[in-house]
């Protein structure tokens, strides 16, 4: 049985209702969910082996997307993965001001290294140095007849040499979106949005907010793709 | 009756110096003119003059950037790129000839340059050479990035309503095909040496007086506001091609420097003011004690001490300072390119 620990914020519900569906395909695999929306895990942090909610809410989510768990004991999993905390859309921005490539390359890693994504990252690897660690992004925004004119093609190696230094100091890969969801190298497909108030992961207030008209988040079809792509391709 | 029973204590070495300890001297400096805190302040200058911008931001003064590192970009790798270091991204402006180079191509009277050089595959600007580390990745790219370094450069002196100078060195590096000077000896950071080419001045007062007295007239057409405070770089050389000692060729540097400050600003002229950070650090009344022990470096008391006073000043003239975020800075090293020169040592 492979076990794994799965954090993340309101993308996290695409692959939670995905996961009740297509659990059965996949016996050797048990998949436990701490998740809470947007920034919200900043509101962790380390206590001896486990990763603890300091905030009253982030302590409830957890207890509901774990089915009772109220902290995350890392040396219980074989793998981690942070998933949706990573947004790929932010790395498309052009700044105004001229900068040369280098501080380009230099501010993308800045910027993330303050993302909750690398927060967690740190909080885990205080833990455990070699913990395998996977990182997922955040889904693309779904295509709504944006012209095609003049994009930029975002490709997954168009982002790695950005991390290279974070990957090496934090020893993590990335797991990118799964190519048959993705249209024009940067956006997803649009029958993979999510039209349905269904995201609702322990608050929600919040995520009613996000509909109707939502963009960002996918729906449970995108959820299974995305995990039997990740369970078949990393970890077998 | 004299003139001499009237002088302040300031003005007898007795009273200002020899009767009491070296840090309780005071007065140093009687400012012409006020330096509000909400006044937009650009910095300029050889190494020493980043511990100025710093220490105006420390004190809540509205030291001016122009061109900003990119939101987001570490403290750190804004200081490595040398973003906020000036108030836009010149890097040292060694000479008052460099200032001037500047400025005619701010004013658009001049253009600057083509010229790039080349190092292991990277590109540098001749006249930034150490702007970014480890160069530009292409041609291109230096030429747009010192492009927009023009332009912010013209914008600092537009907005600003005191323009602080640092002078540095008399030393120049000069290409004799084109006119324009370099910052640093072509070969030392990057580029290569053509002694055809590239030659050597070490420039005497009338040319350094010359050469900040149109600077000042020019900056003056471009922001009719303006006002200047300059200040000589205490930092000894770091290496001299002068042929003579470097003791003696710093002497000579800085004795003129020092000079020409005075021939312009110790007048009527109540835009053009000098601060002596210069006597601060390398008066024998101070024994050395701002030095590290290279005896060039400024050390972290050194700066605090001028700027302390620099302060002061201001404050016994037009009245207290408002309160300052000295307590989350700490000392900064400078970034000055000067100091690659110290690996061509024998």
């Amino acid at each position: 049985m492979i076990k794994l620990c799965v954090f993340g914020n309101s993308h996290t519900a695409a692959l939670v209702e995905a996961w009740n569906v297509i659990k059965a395909d996949f016996p050797n695999f048990s998949l436990t969910f701490f998740a809470y929306p947007n920034r919200g895990l900043f509101d962790t942090d380390v206590n001896h082996e486990d990763i603890i909610p300091t905030s009253h809410h982030v302590k409830a989510a957890f207890k509901v997307t774990s089915n009772g768990q109220d902290s995350a004991k890392i040396g219980d999993y074989d793998g981690i993965l942070l998933y949706g905390l990573l947004d790929p859309n932010q790395f498309l921005y052009e700044v105004d001001e001229y900068i040369s490539d280098q501080v380009k390359t230099r501010l993308k890693i800045d910027v993330v290294r303050n993302e909750l994504n690398f927060y967690l990252l740190n909080l885990i690897r205080k833990i455990d140095k070699n913990k395998q660690i996977h990182v997922g992004l955040a889904p693309y925004k779904a295509h709504r007849g944006e012209s095609f004119d003049n994009m930029c093609i975002l490709s997954p190696d168009s982002i790695s040499p950005v991390f290279a230094e974070l990957k090496s100091e934090l020893n993590f890969s990335f797991v990118f979106q799964p190519e048959r969801t993705v249209i024009n190298g940067r956006f997803t497909i649009e029958s993979y949005r999510n039209d349905h108030p269904n995201l609702n992961i322990g608050n929600e207030e919040a995520f009613k907010k996000t509909m109707p008209d939502d963009l960002k988040h996918m729906n449970s079809d995108y959820g299974k793709i995305w995990l039997q792509n990740y369970l078949s391709s990393y970890w077998n | 009756m004299n003139p001499y029973q009237k002088l302040p204590n300031s003005a007898f070495w007795k009273t200002a110096v020899a009767s009491r300890s070296m840090f309780d001297v005071e007065d140093i400096w009687e400012p012409k003119f006020e330096i509000k805190q909400k006044f937009n302040i650009a910095t300029y200058g050889s190494c020493f003059a980043q511990h100025l911008g710093r220490a105006l931001k420390d004190r809540n003064f509205n030291w001016l950037i122009t061109e900003k590192a990119p939101s987001g970009l570490s403290e750190e790798n804004a200081k490595e790129f040398n973003y906020g270091v000036f108030s836009s991204r010149t890097g040292n402006i060694y000479t008052t000839s460099l200032l001037l180079q500047w400025i005619k191509w701010a004013e658009g009277e001049m253009s600057p340059p083509e010229e790039v050089w080349k190092k292991d595959g990277r590109y540098y600007d001749p006249f930034r050479p150490a702007i970014e580390p480890n160069g530009f990745a292409s041609e291109e790219e230096v030429l747009k990035s010192r492009e927009k370094t023009i332009e912010k450069f013209k914008e600092s002196i537009e907005k600003s309503v005191v323009f602080i100078f640092t002078l540095g060195l008399t030393e120049s590096w000069i290409n004799c095909e084109h006119g324009h000077e370099y910052p640093m000896c072509p070969g030392t950071v990057a580029g290569e040496f053509e002694p055809e080419k590239h030659k050597f001045i070490n420039q005497n007062f009338n040319t350094v007086f010359a050469n900040l007295r149109e600077a000042i007239q020019r900056l003056i057409k471009l922001n009719p506001k303006i006002r200047f405070l300059f200040t000589v770089s205490p930092v000894p050389l770091t290496a001299t091609n002068s042929k003579r000692n470097v003791i003696v060729a710093t002497m000579a540097s800085k004795s003129i420097l020092r000079a020409v400050c005075d021939e312009l600003t110790n007048n009527d002229n109540r835009i053009l003011d000098y601060f002596p950070s210069y006597e601060i650090i390398n008066s024998p009344v101070f024994k050395g004690a701002f030095f590290e022990p290279n005896q060039r470096s400024v050390n972290p008391y050194g700066v605090s001490f001028v700027m302390s006073n620099f302060f002061k000043c201001l404050e016994n003239k037009f009245g207290p300072i408002s309160p300052s975020n000295l307590h989350t800075k700490s000392y900064e090293e400078e970034v000055c390119e000067e100091v690659h020169l110290e690996a061509f040592k024998k």
